[in-house]
């Protein structure tokens, strides 16, 4: 359904979802909102683990590559690729990543999804 | 039955007249004048692609009326779904599939559904949710590991201080292949200039 004009676009929209969850206009069922909620949950741990190594490695800018072992110098060349890549975008990602956990709470709703209430019957085929 | 009251906005007069005809077959709908909008009930906008004009016609209708919309689009983004939902869209329609049945069920559904984003559109909301984690943690779609072995050699030589020239005699490739790669490899990880490509190379330990 979606083109993909704008696929370097900021791709955040933190904000949104907190208005149409607190405006009751985005309602989420249990099963769907905890998965999502457990998925932005792993986004955001990933995310501060690798501005935890980003700043880590500012505090030491002696520190080699060479020193650490393999598995954690793989984390650390991935957090600092990204980096490189998208400046800024993990310091922004904690912060509205929060928003989004925040707007999905607030749009659970228990029971069935909403789908099965008559105005939103299944469009016509 | 109370009548859905509907304006009808459209980017070409031929869209226009087919959907008021749509509209207008159906008893459940008055189409109403956009002088009168100020009755209507659920706002139908048709357009090719969610153009600045659109979208400030629907962040004004979203202000001063304030009802749900159903927007009929040949191709719309991510980004411009978001923006839409913004603006109360609530069904989005290919216009190429548009039928007079879908068009109602949507407008009816619209009219009934109190401004709630209808389970698709929650669907593609949580789409976007999902992507959000591989956007963040892998930018452009490249981990570190994103180099082919011939971008390596180019780097490596490159690092070694040798012009395209020289890189070209030493790995039997024309100038124009080095060249081709060089900027492959630039473009392709968003670095800045050659300098900032080997400094890449060196930090991700590929040379």
């Amino acid at each position: 359904m979606l083109a993909d004009r704008d696929a370097v676009s900021d791709p955040f929209a933190g904000e949104l979802f907190l208005t149409l969850a607190m405006e009751g206009r985005l309602v989420i069922d249990a099963v769907r909102a905890d998965a999502a909620i457990a998925d932005l949950q792993r986004t955001l741990s990933a995310v501060q683990n690798r501005l935890h190594v980003l700043r880590v490695r500012q505090g030491r800018p002696t520190w080699r590559m060479d020193d650490l072992p393999d598995d954690l110098a793989s984390d650390v060349v991935n957090a600092i690729f990204a980096d490189q890549l998208s400046p800024g975008r993990l310091e922004q990602a904690e912060i509205e990543l929060r928003k989004y956990i925040e707007a999905v709470r607030c749009a659970r709703r228990p029971g069935p999804p909403p789908g099965a209430a008559a105005s939103n019957t299944p469009e016509p085929q | 039955m109370e009548q859905v009251r509907v304006v009808l906005r459209a980017s070409d007069p031929l869209s226009y007249e087919g959907l008021l005809s749509y509209l207008q077959s159906r008893s459940e709908f008055t189409v109403v004048d956009p002088a009168d909008q100020a009755e209507a009930t659920v706002f139908v906008v048709s357009c090719d692609q969610l153009t600045a004009d659109v979208v400030a016609l629907l962040r004004r209708s979203a202000a001063e009326l304030a009802v749900p919309v159903v927007l009929v689009v040949s191709e719309i983004t991510e980004a411009e779904l978001l923006i839409a939902v913004e603006c109360r869209v609530v069904a989005v329609l290919p216009r190429g599939a548009v039928t007079a049945d879908r068009l109602a069920h949507s407008v009816l559904a619209a009219a009934n559904g109190g401004g709630v984003l209808p389970p698709n559109l929650v669907g593609e909301l949580l789409k976007h949710v999902e992507r959000l984690h591989r956007e963040v943690l892998t930018p452009n779609g490249l981990n570190a590991a994103g180099l082919t072995s011939r971008e390596i050699d180019v780097l490596r030589l490159m690092a070694n201080g040798f012009d395209t020239h020289e890189i070209a005699d030493e790995l039997c490739y024309s100038e124009r292949t080095v060249k081709n790669v060089i900027y492959g490899v630039t473009h392709r990880l968003k670095l800045r200039n050659r300098a900032h490509a080997v400094a890449y190379a060196l930090r991700t330990g590929m040379i």
